[in-house]
Order: structure tokens, then sequence, then C-alpha cells
């Protein structure tokens, strides 16, 4: 078969019905208030994560000992830490470390399950029952304990961190990408396509994964939340990233030993934490029911 | 149904030593030695660490161990002796275990009442103030850190106000807390799923007919509704209950509470792999229980349900 | 509420009639200087029924059986249940314990004479047999072996059932130190070898107090023996609460929830002293934080560099900002005060960038030294690192943080693969040479040392011949010439004689810490 049968066969119905599929979805999803205001939010995070450097009065790892744990002030708007650190400056650095693992762990669990989700739902047999098993397994221990093991072997550091929350979340996506490739799978353009010559690689990503990623998206967004969550509570269990990196976990995680003195200094990054679950919740909830049909009016 | 239950409890065998194999390979990568860290931060003499290394097996290979812990677990029933208190493994669960339960019914029960009723008036009054704002606040419970919740609620509730006690598990006020502290991050979830759940049902042709039969709306929507809407709701109340099977971890640390997550995190710390392994059984066991027990009380929920499971 | 006070008022009458009709002054019922009384005694107290105690201890005993005892908190409940032969007083004092008297017969040759009719918790009666037994065990057990390496285990006699030979292999001059520790208590010796395997669940001592349980995870309860050979405890209950969260133990202490609560974090000091219904005790104890340079990395190993580290430290405030100026004290030597042996004339390096720099351009680096700094991760440890890396940048150092959970750590340290790593070590028999031999004898690399891994054949020796000169002076003398050696040398950067601190309610009463941390619980009671 030549290449060009396989563009045309990819062609056929789907990406049309994509396209208008896609500004539905976005018109539904923009109607939602509160998903909006979701989105906002997150704009505002990644915005502060980039520009960082611009946007933060103060150098967040600079010490001033003789201005420890002094409460909010014109000066310091959030006040400063116990080693005299400006904890605003630190909250928008932080947003760096929270926004990547966000992203990357989550990616790496949505590659890596996704992946092998694909083949246990698209090959079935005693592949996605070895696939499945294996899954069990990893779904069977709980996820906290899985990642202080995880951390524990590789040790802990940004990089293992998000790997360990990495393989964690797997699972879930996992079945999720299985279930929906398995009832893509014996649909007509698959059939067509199929018939067509193409290659297994092929349908899997042009016809199948663009079709199932409803359910992947929405599972997304709940989880960005989730990862930055793990990554705080690694950062209690004493497995957090090097320090002086700016972390909302770790600054929350260490400002716990003051707290009965200066509750400010776990005020600031705990808001900052629970403002980009918040946000990445909102997002979830509005794809959700963007994108499930039934909810339509 | 039976043979369906009986095929998966016999599933449940190789994914447990599947479970005890990752474990036990998770452990032996890790850096660190149990008789090490047993001797404390100050450490004990070369000598002392060898004949404690000796005691603990700790020379044998990778193979003879885990061999040995399959065994002594399938002819004796056996988990192996904590390396700390060198008390049966299954004595330490026997100990943790129950707490562990209580909080896990205390919080998943606190979390289906609020959730449950903020769901379902979400959903009658859809669009409402008071939709907006429950879901808003439900939301926040989920969105915050649990040690930091756990820790505020204590100082508020212990200490200025002098309500409750701030630490431990000994009474059902004791329990308050910690079951606010878990109950709060997943009511969210429960809410939102019975908000859906119910609006779809709510929508459908045979409620209306209720209504127009003159019924009540609150029979309407609790018998009719409510019931028809009931499968999402277990489901994810099924997945709450069975990921605290493996306590919380963060919130028994906290308010000190001797339950297994905690005596895992310890555990792993210290590298008392027989407490790590037997400890991961027993919640990788009772996840797959809590999940079977969910997917039959579906079966009941929906008894169209029922012919799928053969 | 009213009741309380109610009561309160009966108890002022009361007393006023009794001053009244006695005519004498009252007499505080223990004015002997205790921590536990401070400011509170301004009268007659009346004593409480109040006889069950909660204290929140931090973390896990490690055991119940002595000889597998080396953390604090395991110690003190261990000497609750057990005795020694000998034991200290809270002012360091060898005193009596299990023997009644002791007498030296030659160099190595010392008779113990044990107390007549005490009885374990068995009720079987303290024999010599029970002694031998005991320390033969220690010797054969990981952790206690340490403390009976010089003890001759041929050499033992029991002439009757209530005396004691004990022989040491050469001249040994802690000897009578060492039998105070809680790992050599006696053990009765039919018990013990009936559940060899089940010590932990049933342990039988001595002591003032007997085992009751052991929650792991949750608390550890011991009982009042009445039977006790000495007097008896006031105390009928008391547990132990295992609380591994500081935070979370202050809360219990400020809510009310515990009596005591043991190892709090500096920040809360100022707080707790402050709340009338607390007691803040802040004592010496036998122990030296400091941070330790591993002689045996490359960088290290050149003196000039640890000398530039020591100056590029400003300490004094490291040590303000971890420990607060009421947490703890100075440290100029690595001997901690209060121990015979210790050199009173040393100094700290001061805090001297330029002079630190000078050095390290010696020593052949151009702002391009490059060191890690290894350590558990928390809190504490995490600030400390935070701190050096910004003071060393100033000299041209970099710092790398690398912080590790403990099962890493230990590994890594008795490997010696660390750089620099904040270390805490006891003095656990109160006596400088034990202290000083763990610390910086050569033999004492790698696991248990000090993590300076430092060799010097003129402190071996030194070392060596203290241990068995039985002449105090001399000893002394030779001790301070180590402590002379270590400070030029700079193997260390001296951070603070920490105080250990407890919180008790303000209630109770009889609180006397021993420096080695251990609390008698047998002499504590409550008032009204």
């Amino acid at each position: 078969m030549s290449n060009v049968t396989l563009q045309e066969s990819s062609e056929l119905v789907p990406t049309y019905k994509k396209k208008s599929q896609k500004a539905e979805v976005w018109r539904r999803f923009c109607r939602n208030k509160k998903a909006v205001v979701g989105l906002i939010m997150l704009c505002v995070l990644i915005f502060a994560a980039i520009f960082a450097q611009y946007i933060a009065p103060y150098d967040p790892i600079e010490q001033n000992l003789k201005n420890r744990l002094q409460k909010p002030s014109v000066e310091h708007i959030f006040g400063t830490d116990e080693l005299g650190r400006d904890i605003l400056s630190r909250v928008i650095y932080g947003s760096r470390i929270s926004v990547s693992v966000g992203l990357i762990a989550v990616g790496i669990a949505c590659l890596l399950g996704g992946f092998l989700g694909a083949i246990a739902g698209y090959y079935g047999g005693s592949l996605d029952n070895v696939i499945m098993r294996f899954m069990d397994i990893a779904m069977a221990i709980p996820s906290i304990l899985l990642n202080i093991a995880i951390v524990s072997a590789l040790g802990s550091g940004l990089q293992n961190m998000m790997i360990a929350i990495g393989i964690s979340t797997m699972p879930r996506y996992c079945r999720i990408m299985r279930s929906s490739i398995m009832s893509v799978r014996d649909q007509e353009f698959v059939e067509a396509s199929k018939a067509a010559g193409a290659s297994d690689f092929f349908i899997i990503t042009q016809h199948i994964i663009p079709n199932s990623m409803a359910p992947m998206i929405v599972q997304i967004s709940m989880s960005v939340g989730t990862a930055i969550l793990s990554c705080a509570s690694l950062s209690f269990i004493g497995l957090g990233i090097e320090p002086p990196t700016p972390e909302w976990g770790a600054m929350l995680s260490t400002g716990r030993d003051f707290i009965r003195n200066s509750p400010h200094i776990t005020t600031f990054p705990g808001a900052a934490i629970m403002f980009a679950i918040y946000a990445m919740n909102l997002i979830g909830d509005g794809l959700r029911d963007a994108l499930d049909p039934k909810l339509k009016d | 149904m039976l043979k369906y239950i009986i095929r998966r409890v016999l599933m449940l065998i190789p994914v447990m030593l599947g479970v005890s194999l990752v474990v036990f390979t998770l452990m032996y990568i890790t850096p660190g030695n149990p008789a090490e860290i047993l001797l404390g931060e100050e450490g004990g003499s070369k000598e002392a660490i060898e004949l404690l290394e000796e005691e603990m097996g700790l020379n044998d290979p990778y193979i003879v161990r885990f061999g040995r812990f399959i065994w002594n677990l399938v002819s004796k029933g056996d988990l192996g002796t904590c390396y700390a208190t060198r008390q049966p493994v299954s004595q330490r669960i026997a100990q943790t275990f129950p707490n562990t339960l209580k909080l896990a019914g205390l919080s998943v029960g606190l979390a289906v009442v609020i959730g449950v009723v903020l769901g379902i008036v979400s959903a009658v009054k859809q669009y409402s103030i008071f939709d907006n704002v429950a879901m808003a606040l439900a939301m926040l419970g989920t969105s915050m850190p649990n040690f930091w919740q756990g820790l505020l609620l204590m100082i508020l509730f212990s200490i200025h106000l002098q309500w409750l006690p701030a630490s431990g598990f000994s009474s059902f006020k004791h329990m308050i807390l910690p079951a606010v502290t878990i109950g709060t991050s997943s009511a969210a979830v429960i809410a939102r799923m019975t908000r859906s759940s119910m609006l779809e049902v709510i929508r459908q042709d045979y409620i209306s007919t209720a209504r127009a039969k003159g019924q009540s709306e609150i029979v309407v929507i609790l018998r009719h509704a409510l019931k028809n809407a009931l499968i999402p709701i277990i489901t994810t109340v099924g997945i709450r209950f069975g990921v605290m099977m493996g306590g919380a971890v963060l919130t028994e640390s906290i308010f000190a509470i001797p339950g297994i997550g905690k005596m895992m995190v310890d555990a792993i710390k210290a590298r008392n792999y027989p407490v790590v392994q037997g400890g991961v059984l027993v919640i990788a066991l009772a996840f797959s229980v809590v999940n079977l027990i969910v997917d039959i009380l579906y079966a009941f929920a929906d008894p169209r349900l029922k012919s799928q499971y053969r | 509420m009213k009741t309380k006070v109610n009561r309160f008022i009966t108890a002022l009458l009361v007393m006023a009639m009794f001053f009244a009709l006695t005519g004498c002054s009252g007499t505080p019922a223990d004015d002997t200087n205790e921590p536990g009384t401070q400011g509170a005694s301004t009268g007659e107290e009346i004593v409480s029924s109040k006889d069950t105690m909660t204290v929140a201890i931090d973390r896990e005993p490690q055991s119940m059986d002595p000889t597998a005892t080396n953390i604090s908190i395991t110690c003190t409940i261990v000497s609750q249940i057990f005795d020694t032969l000998l034991d200290f007083d809270p002012d360091m004092n060898i005193i009596p314990s299990l023997a009644e008297s002791y007498e030296q017969i030659d160099d190595v040759t010392y008779k113990f004479n044990l107390r007549k009719g005490v009885k374990f918790h068995n009720g079987e009666e303290l024999k010599a047999s029970d002694v031998v037994f005991s320390l033969k065990r220690a010797n054969e057990k990981p952790v206690s072996r340490a403390y009976t390496q010089e003890i001759d285990m041929e050499g033992f006699e029991t002439p009757d059932d209530y005396t004691v030979i004990i022989r040491t292999k050469e001249p040994y001059a802690a000897f009578y130190q060492s039998l105070c520790v809680s790992r050599l208590s006696i053990v009765n010796e039919k018990a013990t070898l009936e559940a060899e395997n089940d010590v932990n669940s049933n342990p039988v001592g001595t002591g003032p107090f007997k085992f009751a349980s052991w929650t792991a995870g949750d608390n550890v309860t011991i009982e009042r023996n009445d039977d006790y050979w000495g007097e008896t405890a006031k105390l009928k209950q008391v547990v132990f609460r295992i609380i591994t969260e500081q935070s979370s133990r202050v809360v219990e202490i400020e809510s009310g929830g515990v009596d005591a609560a043991l190892v709090l974090p500096a920040v809360d000091y100022e707080r707790l002293e402050d709340n009338e219904d607390i007691d803040l005790e802040l004592y010496t104890s036998h122990y030296v934080r400091y941070i330790a340079f591993n002689t045996t990395q490359d960088s290290l190993a050149d003196k000039r560099v640890r000398q530039a580290l020591n100056y590029a430290t400003d300490i004094d405030t490291i040590r303000d900002v971890l420990y607060t100026e009421k947490g703890a004290q100075k440290a100029t030597t690595p001997v901690p005060p209060g121990i015979e042996g210790r050199h009173e004339d040393l100094a700290q390096y001061d805090y001297n960038p330029e002079k630190a720099k000078e050095l390290l351009k010696e020593a052949g680096y151009d702002n391009d030294l490059e060191i890690s700094f290894t350590y558990l991760g928390n809190t504490t440890n995490t600030l400390m690192g935070e701190m050096l890396q910004e003071q060393w940048k100033d000299v041209g150092v970099i710092l790398t943080l690398n912080p590790l959970e403990s099962g890493a750590l230990t590994e890594n340290a008795n490997n010696m693969r660390q750089e620099v790593m904040p270390v805490r070590s006891a003095y656990s028999i109160g006596e400088a040479g034990e202290g000083l031999m763990k610390l910086f004898h050569s033999s004492n690399h790698g696991p248990g040392g000090s993590r300076v891994n430092y060799t010097n054949p003129r402190v071996d020796e030194l070392l060596e011949t203290a241990k068995v000169t039985m002449d105090e002076n001399e000893r002394n003398e030779m001790y301070r010439e180590v402590q002379e050696i270590v400070h030029d040398e700079a193997l260390m950067i001296y951070l603070c004689y920490e105080y250990t601190s407890v919180a008790l309610g303000s209630k109770v009463r009889g609180f006397n810490p021993i420096p080695t941390e251990r609390i008698d619980y047998s002499t504590i009671y409550f008032v009204e």
C-alpha cells in the first residue's frame, strides 16, 4: 500500500467530524462560567511561572536573618519566612515547580498509561490480560506508599518525584484508554481503515486515540491537582525536592513547625496549592460537562 | 453470580503474588540497611551491625529471601516478625488495621452524607445560588492539603475552642477531627458525582410520570430518582473506601493515629521489610475485596446488570 | 470550674488552719531546687489524687529489652522497668542501686554487695546469678556489647547469692560509670530464658514500674511496682503516647491532652513559657551537636579547608535561628559542660570570611570548591543547610544540599561517602573518654563513629592510655590534649550544646531529669 491511500483513508470521515466536535465542545465550555474562571486562574498560574523573575519583588532564595518571620506588611505583602525570605516571591517562583510537576508527572502517567492501555484495548487477548493484571497490581498498592517506595529507591529530588507520581497514577490512564479504545475499536471508520490496509500503529494513533480522547482529557485535568497534592505529601514525609528551591509543598511542610507563632508562613503556600487545584478542578468539571453529550440541554 | 465471585476471588491470587514481588523488589533495590537504621542515629559498631544482619537474615540472596517469605506465608500463614518490636507482623497489622477501618468508615460515611445531600440539592436546584455555592465549598475541601487542614482544625478545636481532643484514636471524640479532615476531601467528589448522576435521571420520562401521578417531590427525588442514580455514586464511594484501606498517611501522622498507613511509612523508612511486605499484602487484599463488594453491590442496585455477572 | 475554685479555697483554708495550729512556717514539700517546682511552689501544695500521667514522646521505642536501647526515649522507658547495679543521681554522682555497696579490690577486680530481698516483677528474688547472667547476655547483644567490652567474661565470681565479683580485662577508669547505662540493666535469668524472643512483650525487671503494654505506633504503658525495694513510685500508671509530629505534641500539651511532652521545637519555647498552665523545663544534657567534616574525602582532608569553613560560618546566628537563644548553649569543644575532663579554655573559631578566603586560596581553591551537605531531611537540618549555603557562598564555596531519608543516610555515612554532615553525639556515661573515643579514635571510622573519620596516631595513643589511667588528673590532662589537637585540626564546626526540652503541665511536681536524658518517673506526682 502506498502512502497516498493511507493519507486518504485518514481523511475519510472523522476529521471533519472532529473539527466540528472541537468547536462545539469549546463553545459549551465557554458557556460554563465556572470553567472559564478556572481557565483564567490557570492562565494566571502559567503566567506567574513563565514571568516569575519579572513579577517577583525579591530573590526567592536570598535570606535576611534579621528579618525573620515578619508578618505581612507593605514591604513584604505575604510576610517573610523562617529565614527572612520574601514569601510572595517564593510563592511566585513556586508556581514553576508546581506547574511543571503537574504537567510532567501527568504527562508521564498519560503517555505511559495511555500507550499500554491502547495496546491492551486494541489487541485484547492475552496481551490485554497481562497488561491489565499488571495494572491491577499497581492499583492495589496505595499510590502514596508507591510514591514513597519509588522515591526512596531512586533518591529524592524533583525529577524522581515526578517519575514516582507519574508511575503511581499511570494505571488509571491505562484503564480509561483501554475501555475507550474498546468502544471505538469496532466502529465503522476503523473497519474501513483496516480494510484499506492501514498499519495497527497508524490506526491507533490516527483514529482510535483522537476519538477516545475525551475521558482522558477529563482525567488529565483532574490529576494535575492530585499530582500537586502528592508533591506536597512527599515534602511532608521528608522526600521532597532539594532546598532551597521554592516549592509550595515544602514551604507548607517546613512552615508547619512555625504554625503556632507565625501562621502566615503556611497560609500563603497553602492558599497557592488550593488555588492551583481549584483551578484544575473547575476546568476538569467544565470539560466533563462540555464533552458529555448527555448533559447538553 | 456465585461463579462470578469465585472467579474474581481466584484471580486475586496472582495479583497478590505480583504485589508481593513488586514490593519486595522495590525494597530490595532501595538503598539502606535495616540493621543500621535500627541501631539509631548514633549508629552501632560494625560488629553490632553484622550481628543484627545475621539475625535478620539479610545476608541471604534475593531469591532465597523472597522464597522464604512466600513459603512461610503459604505453609504457615506466617507474615514474619517485625524487626523493630519483634512482634509477629500479623499482630502489628491486627493492631493497626481496625483503626484504619474505623477511620475509613467514619470519613467515607461523613463524605457520603455531605456529598449526597449537597449533590441532590444541587441537582434539584440546578444553577441556583445554592448549587454554585455548595459546589464551590465542597471543592475547597478537596483542594486543601490534608496535613495542613488537620493542623488548622486541631488548633481551632483543641486549643482555642477546647471542644475536642487533639490527637489519638481511643474514643469517638478522638475520631471526629481526623474523619472531618479526610471526609471533606472526598465529599466534593461524591457531591459532584451525585449531582451529575441525578441530573441525568431527573430528565427521564419515568420521573415526569411519577410527578404527574401527583407524588410529592421528596418521594419522587428519593424513591425514584436517587435509586436510579445510585450506581455511579456507589462506584465513587467504593473507590474512596478502597483507597482508604491503605490508610491516610498524613492524617494519621498529624493526629497520631496508630493506623496502617503510618505503620507502613515508618516501616518503609526503617526498611522494616517484613512489615512492608505483610502490610502491603493486607492493604492490597482489602482494596481488592472492597472492589469486589462494590461490583456485587452494582448488581443489587441495578438488577439489569445482574445478567452480566457470570 | 466552680468546683475547682471551691476546692482551691478549701485547700487554702485548711492550710491556714494548719499553720495557725502548729505555729511553724511551712516548708514546701520539695524545695530542693527542683526544676519542676519553680515559680509555683510558693506555699504548701496539696498532693492530687491524680495518679496517671500521660507523656507525649517523639518516636516509637526500639525495644523493651534493655540490651537493645540506645536512643534516649527507649532508655528512659526501660530504666523505669529495670534497675542497674549502680546509678547516676541528677548531678551525675554515682549512687548505689541494686548493689548496696561496692569496693575495688585491685586494679581489675571489683566486689559488689547486692541489696537483699529485691524482688523481680515475677516474684523471683534478685540473686548474684542474675547479675552474671545479665552481663553475659549483654555481651552477646549487638547494641549493649560496646559497654561490656572491658569486662572479663570469664572472671565472674559469686561467693554467695548476694555478692558478685566482676573483673575487667585491664584497668578501666570509667568502669563504675559504664555500669550505670540502661543497656546493662539486670534482668531476671529465669524469665528471660523462658521468653528470650519475647522480652518485648514481657520484660521482667526490678524497677519502680512494671511493664503493662506496648501498642506499636500508639503507646507504651507502665504501672507502679508496689513491691519496689526503694521508695515506691507516686504515680500508679504512666502512659507514653507516641506522637511523632512535633507540632502535634505542642498542640497536645497546650490543649492539656497530655501531662508532659518531650522534644519540642525551639520556636515554641517562648510561647510555652508564657503559658501559665505549662512549665517548660530546659536542662543540659550530655550531648553535642556539630557539623562534621569527613576527613577521608579529598577536599576535606586539607586542614586549611576545614579551618576556612569554620571561619566562613557565622555559627552564632545559625544557632540562634535553629535553637533560639533559650534553647542551646554555645559550644567550644566536643565535650559538653558538666563532664569531667572537658577543656574549658577553648574558643570557637570566629566568623571571619576574609581569613576563610585566604586559607582557601592557600589550599589552592579559587571560588571553585564544591561540597555537599548530606542530612536527614527535617526542618532543622534543612534550615541549617540553607544558611550554610548562603554563608559559604560569600567565600566562594558552593554547597549543594543533599537531603536523605534515614535509610539512605545511614548507609551513606556508614560507608563514609558523605562530605559535610550534621551530627549529634551523646556521652552516655557522662565521661569524656567514652565519647572522645567514639568520635576521634581511628578504629571508629564508619559505623557508630563521629562521621569525621579522623586518623591521628597521637590522638589514638592518648585515648588508649587515658582509658587505663586510674589517676583522674593525669587522665583529664590527656583528654584536654586530645581536645586541643582536634580543635586545631578543625574537624568539625561546633554547633551547640542543645538543652533538652520537656513541657510539663503546671500541676506536675517532682521532676528530676538526669543529664543522660533519662527522666525518673517514680518521683513525679501531681498537685491540686
